[in-house]
């Protein structure tokens, strides 16, 4: 019994080895993460990267074959799976959601030469001493300062802060903020609470933060669904005043969890819906909304933006040779994507603007102002 | 900034928060009891529980009160299988077996609910009748913060009764007091080990419902924090004990509240609190604060 | 006697010039994919072994794996960064002397990791190896859990949750399997020294082994040093084998990982933490397949199933924990006169090819 059961086990190990597929097709790999604590991230990246393959689906006149590899939230992991996403044959790679996998990918795609360009990764240190890093997003040096500006100019004098403290882009951004804050006379952060992401109780922090009296929370979350229970759980003790935070919280969970609470919540994002940036706005919307039947988050456009940019390097790299389709890639100026126009600055991050939205009772979210570079 | 109102609030918080970890720690405590294990699947169970609710309320429209009965029946059949699929094949191997066994199903329960569900986070119904917040002055309550420790003590004395008047309760006792020696007795170790994972499975339902309630969302990953929590606050009543398991969520629940409250500069360090009290507790009291003499099967 | 000894030492070294063949093959030849699953093997295996020691050969309880190899590998990082990548890097706060212009070469680094996890094992082990069983396996997974909370808020030592990166990927498939290589032949010359007859004294029955006069909390205290800085190398290789840390990487689920491996393999049997260790770490990568298409199986998603990999492997986990309940190996270790009994039972047709158990 014991033997067959082993001989089966070597034999399941064994089976999956594919036969080699068509060579005809040019391969860019999407590293996000598809299982674990940030998968809702990859899972709204990857509409927006198979939206794009759908509606563009070659490029030299070859079919582009995208090639998944979950990196299953965990930087660890991360780099086996972007060593797997290189050992297939990928030119090039995408993403991932959440800077720090895209750190440790980083440190792959570096050593084998390939790549790689995230949509949504904002966090500076991924492509700094990584040259083989592009990202078409802003970077939270410049959302941060953007969120301290607006701020002061909401007249916003006694600021809390909630931060969740295990994620990179949430301490980061926090920093930022307060950088920038620091100049400008009558503003002060008057509490910051600090949680895990597996938290999920706030009353203690939020008992403390309320006790301040403030004006706004900043909620500093990895992803909308912290910044909702806190709203939820804030609004349930009383609070009435207003709420703000990052981009992260432009994701359909933040009013699905919060619900009611969410309302008036104000966040940075990368584009506006309502206000069709470019002619390929409206393209990549009529296509979502029949596809998916919803609303696009700014990830999924994002997303769909990082496919379309790499395309068109590699169009105009015109072959499938790596450091060509990276001089192409960093090279991009005045790229005209469905969220916006993209160029890319000298340290391969974009330059755009950030625009500020705000949630509506009912869970639509409306423009509320933007502020260029 | 420490009025009366803001003092009000923080201990409900607090008793709200302990009483839900006391809850889920009952069903670490009767399993630990009769088997020795530490059940590291009880978190996982606790938010498969979540997801049935989510479907039974959002998808299927049914009426919370069905909803609620199917899903702590469901939990409860899905921790006794586990016991059956699992843990019971290995009684008889050596105590680490098991334990890697329980990681292996915790594993394959929180991947398989990434891969039926999808790893995005959903929003837990909410009903009216337990979620709205009621208001005393200043002080807000959440109408469930009222509702868990009642339901706490309820079971709480639902179990305690079991245990000791009834012959289930005997039996129980009677394994987790000597395994062999119960079952040359007489006792049918089988069916007693099956109806403690039934009972615990059924209050990680329970539990797993008023926590969806309070915090509002479900995600494959989120048996995992109040899986740990509330195992240490087993151990820190005393693990097989179900009233050291109470005194155990109850002081986790008020620590953590209560050091964030006075302290919010330590907020960061929050899920370390409970760890160390646990160490103080278990170097002075090595069994836990209302554990028994050591009972190590040589 | 000396004979069969003799064509033992003469096979081992052979085994290891064939090792070290198929090594340099691996590393010149297979892809980066293939050599970097194979520097994960040994990583691996140095873990695997070092947490058999504590719990296979000494009965302790322990789950604060990760722990120790967060210390290693937040050494070696922050000893081996570059220091002017260190000043980049550390975006938030600056880096607190003298980490911020010390750089050490790699295998000092690796030694002084191992030695700090040491250190700090015995600081954990005073309390917490007079706790029993269970007890002990809470306890030190709460100080692994307090390390890294510890790790993820010191911003101005460890960059808390931005992590560190550009850490120089030295770890080359000679380093790993060097360093797996040296702790096997220790942690065998180890067990089979008297100290290790002690340990496995006290693993089998404390009160006997105390009564026969050997010191439990120093065996132990020892036992749990030598694993913690065994560990520590490990992290250590980790970090440099990854090229970025950060807290989320030490979570419990490592140490349970590392588990997996010593359970599966057979607790107290080195060559089944060994082979263990391959398995699971090469089974795991073989099984990425099933997140992506498989054009064979008509009812499958064209684009995969994200996930699917990891509910096969732990479904694969159970049912070796199920049906090989002391692990693939049990106690038992692989050894030539153990294959060579094998061989001749087989040369001879005998029915009962049962291996002996062999210590």
């Amino acid at each position: 019994m014991k033997k067959i059961l082993a001989l089966t086990l070597a034999l399941a190990l064994l089976c999956p080895t594919l036969g080699a597929l068509a060579e005809a097709s040019i391969k860019i790999g999407i590293f996000e993460p598809m299982t674990g604590a940030t998968a809702a991230g990859g899972a709204m990246e990857k509409e927006g990267f198979d939206l794009a393959n759908e509606l563009y689906p070659d490029v030299l006149g070859k079919k582009i074959e995208l090639v998944y590899g979950d990196n299953k939230s965990d930087r660890a992991e991360a780099t086996l799976a972007a060593q797997s996403l290189v050992d297939k044959g990928v030119i090039a790679v995408l993403g991932s959601y959440a800077s720090g996998l895209s750190m440790a990918g980083g440190e792959v795609f570096a050593e084998e030469e390939i790549p790689a360009l995230t949509a949504t990764a904002t966090n500076p240190t991924v492509t700094l001493d990584c040259e083989w890093y592009a990202r078409i997003c802003f970077i939270d040096p410049f959302q941060g300062t953007m969120l301290a500006r607006y701020a002061v100019k909401n007249e916003y004098k006694k600021i809390a802060i909630m931060r969740e403290k295990d994620s990179e882009y949430a301490v980061g951004l926090v920093k930022y903020f307060q950088d920038e804050l620091a100049n400008h006379e009558g503003f002060e952060v008057v509490e910051v609470c600090d949680f895990m992401n597996k938290d999920e109780d706030f009353s203690a922090l939020l008992g403390a933060v309320l006790a301040a009296q403030p004006d706004v929370i900043f909620t500093s979350v990895s992803y909308a669904d912290k910044a909702a229970q806190i709203m939820r759980q804030a609004r349930a003790l009383g609070y009435e005043g207003a709420f703000f935070g990052g981009d992260t919280l432009d994701a359909p969970e933040l009013y699905s969890i919060a619900g009611e609470a969410a309302k008036g919540a104000v966040f940075t994002t990368f584009y506006d819906a309502a206000q069709p940036a470019t002619e390929k706005t409206s393209e990549f919307l009529d296509a979502y909304r029949s596809k998916y039947g919803k609303e696009p988050a700014a990830s999924v456009i994002m997303a769909y933006d990082a496919y379309l940019t790499m395309r068109d390097a590699i169009e105009r790299a015109g072959s499938t040779d790596n450091e060509a389709i990276r001089e192409a890639l960093f090279a991009t100026s005045g790229f005209v994507g469905a969220a916006g126009t993209i160029t890319l600055s000298e340290t391969h991050d974009a330059v755009r603007p950030v625009v500020f939205k705000e949630v509506q009772a009912d869970g639509t979210t409306i423009f509320k102002d933007m502020i260029e570079p | 900034m420490f009025d009366l109102t803001r003092v009000l609030q923080t201990l409900t918080d607090a008793l709200s928060l302990g009483s839900l970890y006391a809850l889920i720690a009952i069903g670490y405590t009767m399993v630990y009891g009769v088997l020795r294990l530490i059940n590291f699947a009880h978190g996982e169970i606790f938010m498969i529980a979540m997801y049935i609710v989510f479907y039974g309320i959002s998808l299927f429209t049914l009426p919370w009160y069905v909803t609620f009965t199917v899903t702590i029946l469901v939990t409860a059949l899905l921790g006794t299988l586990a016991e059956r699929l699992a843990y019971r094949p290995l009684r008889s191997a050596p105590r680490i077996s098991i334990l890697v066994s329980a990681i292996g199903v915790s594993y394959f329960l929180q991947n398989l609910a990434t891969v039926i569900f999808g790893g995005r986070p959903l929003n837990f119904p909410q009903i009216p009748l337990f979620t709205d917040v009621l208001t005393f002055g200043d002080v807000y309550i959440h109408r469930l913060s009222l509702i868990v420790p009642i339901v706490t003590a309820v079971l709480l004395l639902m179990l305690v009764f079991l245990i000791k008047r009834t012959r289930t309760g005997m039996a129980m006792r009677a394994v987790a007091r000597d395994y062999d020696a119960a079952s040359l007795m007489g006792i049918d170790l089988n069916r007693t080990i099956a109806i403690t994972f039934f009972i615990g499975s059924a209050l990680a339902g329970v539990g797993a419902i008023m926590w969806g309630m309070k915090y509002t969302r479900i995600s494959p990953t989120i048996g995992a924090m109040p899986g740990i929590k509330c195992f240490i606050a087993a151990v820190l009543g005393g693990i097989g004990n179900t009233a050291g398991a109470v005194l155990g969520g109850l002081m986790i629940g008020f620590i953590e509240i209560v050091i964030v409250a006075l302290f919010p500069a330590l907020s960061g360090y929050r899920d370390a609190f409970a760890f160390i009290v646990l160490i103080i507790v278990l170097l002075v009291k090595p069994t836990g604060l209302l554990g028994g003499k050591t009972t190590e099967k040589v | 006697m000396t004979k069969v000894k003799k064509s033992s030492m003469l096979l081992s070294c052979l085994l290891l010039a064939a090792l070290v063949g198929l090594l340099a093959y691996i590393d010149g030849s297979a892809s980066n994919y293939i050599v970097r699953i194979t520097r994960l093997c040994a990583i691996n295996i140095v873990l695997a072994l070092s947490m058999n020691l504590v719990q296979g050969f000494t009965g302790i309880f322990s789950l604060g794996h990760a722990g120790f190899m967060a210390i290693g590998a937040y050494t070696v990082a922050l000893l081996t960064i570059p220091v002017a990548k260190k000043e980049t890097l550390f975006m938030l706060e600056p880096l607190i002397a003298p980490f911020n212009t010390l750089t050490l070469p790699f295998g000092a680094a690796l030694l002084i990791g191992g030695l700090l996890s040491a250190a700090l094992a015995f600081l954990i082990g005073l309390p917490c190896l007079r706790l029993r069983g269970d007890y002990l396996a809470i306890a030190t997974l709460g100080f692994s859990e307090i390390i890294r909370i510890v790790i993820t808020n010191a911003q101005s030592l460890t960059n808390g949750a931005q992590g560190l990166k550009s850490i120089p990927k030295t770890a080359n498939i000679w380093w790993c399997y060097g360093i797996a290589l040296a702790v096997l032949v220790f942690i065998s010359l180890l067990i089979s020294s008297s100290f290790g007859r002690a340990l496995k004294a006290i693993r089998e029955d404390e009160i006997a082994a105390e009564s026969m006069g050997i010191s439990l909390l120093g065996h132990k205290m020892l036992s749990f040093m030598l694993s913690a800085f065994l560990a520590g190398v490990g992290g250590g290789l980790y970090a440099s084998y990854i090229g970025t840390i950060g807290p989320d990487v030490f979570q419990i689920s490592r140490t349970y990982d590392i588990l997996m491996i010593v359970v599966m393999g057979g607790m107290g049997s080195i060559s089944g933490s060994v082979v263990a260790a391959f398995l699971v770490t090469i089974g795991q990568e073989w099984l990425r397949v099933l997140d992506g298409p498989l054009p064979f199986l008509p009812f499958w998603p064209e684009n995969g199933v994200s996930g699917m990999r990891m509910v096969v492997f732990s479904i694969l986990l159970l049912i070796v924990i199920l049906f090989f309940r002391n692990g693939l190996f049990g106690h038992r270790e692989i050894t030539w006169s153990a294959i060579g009994r094998r061989l001749s039972a087989l040369a001879g047709h005998r029915k009962d090819g049962e291996v002996k158990a062999h210590e």
